[in-house]
């Protein structure tokens, strides 16, 4: 029965970091898009 | 002298690229991505919220609701798990990803969309691949003693792994934009046309070589009832998943596609402005020559 | 096409004759990895008898990432492609052509190593055509996925690294049913050979009709 929940533990954290980690890269290149839009005073991101 | 004439043609003619080069870089029109919609946002916040809310009662169903198998006892728990993950990583993100290069191939439907969907699609289809591979694994120690048993599916999975692994190791490897989506797209093609090779020759391998008939865990005879139920909630729940990754993966490389295109821009102009205020090279005022008209 | 096959192979082979790379590297390199398994898997003829259709595999999938590479490093002199494209080649058969030199020099190393594996193992074959049918297609598929890979990563730093983590997992049905037909090939039962030499002849034609069909948009990459 270990290995049961040794699967699902694993399944699941696995995909929960993963999606953490898709979810915190998107924040920070889409922060950086804005910040290079407005150091360089020209649209990064058309609107 | 010569050799100073020489050098300030040298000068002149490096003057004229960067000229060259600032009227190019205003005339060129650079794709930006546009932030996303408020609907599409929300749109996405619900595929997501649904995913784990599926995943979540799949979970309570299949550890403590459905009952254990007569067979396999409470292993047959990892039912609610594996085959889903399994099928949507070779079913799903594979057949997408080839589907995908081979739309980009194809000269009438190439388009940038292609390229970074077939990306997103193995990037998030290994990680699924990676836990079908340790379910699987796990499925079989209490059965066969050993995490490894050259099982035929587990096997083929396995090397599936190393060609989506090949197919990012080919993509990390080079820069330009455009070679590196023709390069990942023939890479993804050629793979994905030797899965059915590799399935049958492993297949028999196991097969064809044991007379003694294989324990395949993934195949129970009479799934019906809560069960049967449990286990049609674990493939919608993870593609579901599936496809909220995909889509998150897939806007984060089309903003690291345009960053990359910005971030070159802002070093050529820094370049470019390190030239000088008027664009032209200074001499030191010593060495300044008039440049006679030859 | 068969024009263009027949010239870039014929100019491919020619090179080898006159720099003999095969001949004298890639040859003792195939002999070497049988003495290497002789000291891994032990003094004792056996386990070498049992292994040696794996072990043939093997060393014929080494020898064609070699041979692949050094195929492909002879088209990278400079100004080679250019003067290939203004001279008309179709794309199609230039596949054809690196893929039937490949083929060739792969055939006469699989010759030495089959010879190797009789003298040095001591083994017995009872049934040679399975050798010989599944030699021809393996190798014949082997040079098709070869060349494709090879001419993926040519031009590339990391070629090196690459093209064994590409070419290996996808060449594996080779290994797996070249493996299995020898086998037969040496004990003698014929009549199970045909799956085998079934899955050696579609993966051949699979990736033949691939290379063709692909090599004309990977040669615009350059």
């Amino acid at each position: 029965m270990k290995y049961i929940y040794a699967g699902y533990i694993i399944a699941l954290a696995v995909l929960f970091l993963y999606g953490v980690t898709l979810m915190v890269r998107r924040a920070r290149l889409e922060k950086a898009a804005r910040t290079l839009e407005m150091e360089n005073g020209r649209s990064v991101l058309r609107d | 002298m010569c050799s100073l004439e020489s050098l300030l043609e040298v000068m002149a003619t490096i003057d004229k690229a960067i000229d060259k080069r600032r009227t190019v870089m205003a005339a060129e029109p650079v794709t930006r991505p546009a932030p996303w919609s408020a609907r599409r946002n929300r749109w996405v916040r619900a595929i997501g919220v649904a995913a784990i809310l599926a995943i979540a009662l799949d979970v309570y169903l299949g550890l403590w609701v459905t009952p254990p198998d007569k067979v396999q006892g409470n292993l047959v728990r990892l039912l609610y798990i594996h085959p889903a993950l399994a099928t949507v990583a070779l079913y799903v993100a594979f057949a997408l990803a080839a589907l995908s290069s081979a739309l980009w191939l194809w000269r009438r439907t190439r388009a940038p969309f292609f390229d970074r969907l077939a990306a997103a699609s193995v990037e998030t289809g290994i990680v699924f691949i990676a836990l079908t591979i340790v379910t699987g694994s796990l499925w079989g120690r209490p059965v066969w003693g050993v995490y490894w048993t050259w099982d035929a599916t587990l096997t083929s999975t396995a090397l599936l792994l190393l060609l989506f692994l090949g197919y990012v190791a080919i993509r990390k490897s080079t820069a330009d934009p455009q070679r590196r989506a023709r390069r990942s797209a023939i890479t993804a093609l050629v793979a994905f046309m030797d899965v059915p090779l590799i399935q049958f020759s492993v297949l028999w391998w196991k097969t064809l070589h044991q007379k003694s008939t294989v324990l395949n865990p993934s195949l129970t005879p009479k799934i019906g009832g809560i069960m049967g139920a449990t286990l049609a909630l674990s493939f919608v729940a993870f593609l579901l998943l599936f496809v909220w990754m995909l889509i998150n993966r897939y806007r984060i490389e089309v903003l690291k596609e345009s960053l990359e295109g910005a971030e070159m821009e802002v070093a050529i102009r820094e370049r470019v402005a390190e030239a000088g205020t008027s664009g032209h090279l200074e001499l030191p005022a010593d060495l300044r020559v008039p440049v006679s008209g030859g | 096409m068969l024009r263009d096959t027949l010239l870039v192979a014929g100019k491919d082979l020619r090179i080898e004759l006159r720099s003999r790379v095969v001949i004298n590297q890639m040859a003792p390199f195939a002999l070497l990895v049988l003495v290497l398994f002789a000291f891994a898997l032990g003094p004792d003829r056996n386990p070498l008898i049992t292994a040696a259709p794996g072990l043939f595999w093997m060393a014929v999938l080494f020898s064609t990432m070699f041979a692949v590479q050094r195929s492909f490093s002879l088209e990278s002199a400079e100004g080679l492609h250019d003067s290939m494209v203004l001279a008309g080649i179709d794309p199609a058969g230039f596949f054809a052509g690196k893929l039937l030199a490949i083929g060739c020099e792969l055939f006469a190393l699989e010759v030495l190593v089959t010879s190797g594996i009789i003298v040095l193992y001591g083994a017995h074959v009872k049934s040679p055509a399975e050798l010989l049918v599944s030699g021809i297609l393996g190798t014949v598929g082997l040079a098709a996925a070869g060349t494709i890979y090879g001419a993926l990563v040519s031009g590339m730093r990391l070629r090196e690294t690459l093209l064994p983590l590409l070419f290996l997992p996808v060449a594996s049905p080779v290994l797996i049913a070249g493996t299995r037909a020898w086998q037969i090939g040496l004990q003698g039962n014929s009549s199970a050979s045909s799956p085998w030499l079934g899955l050696l002849g579609a993966f051949a034609a699979l990736y033949i009709c691939a290379g063709i069909v692909l090599y004309g948009p990977m040669e615009d990459m350059k």
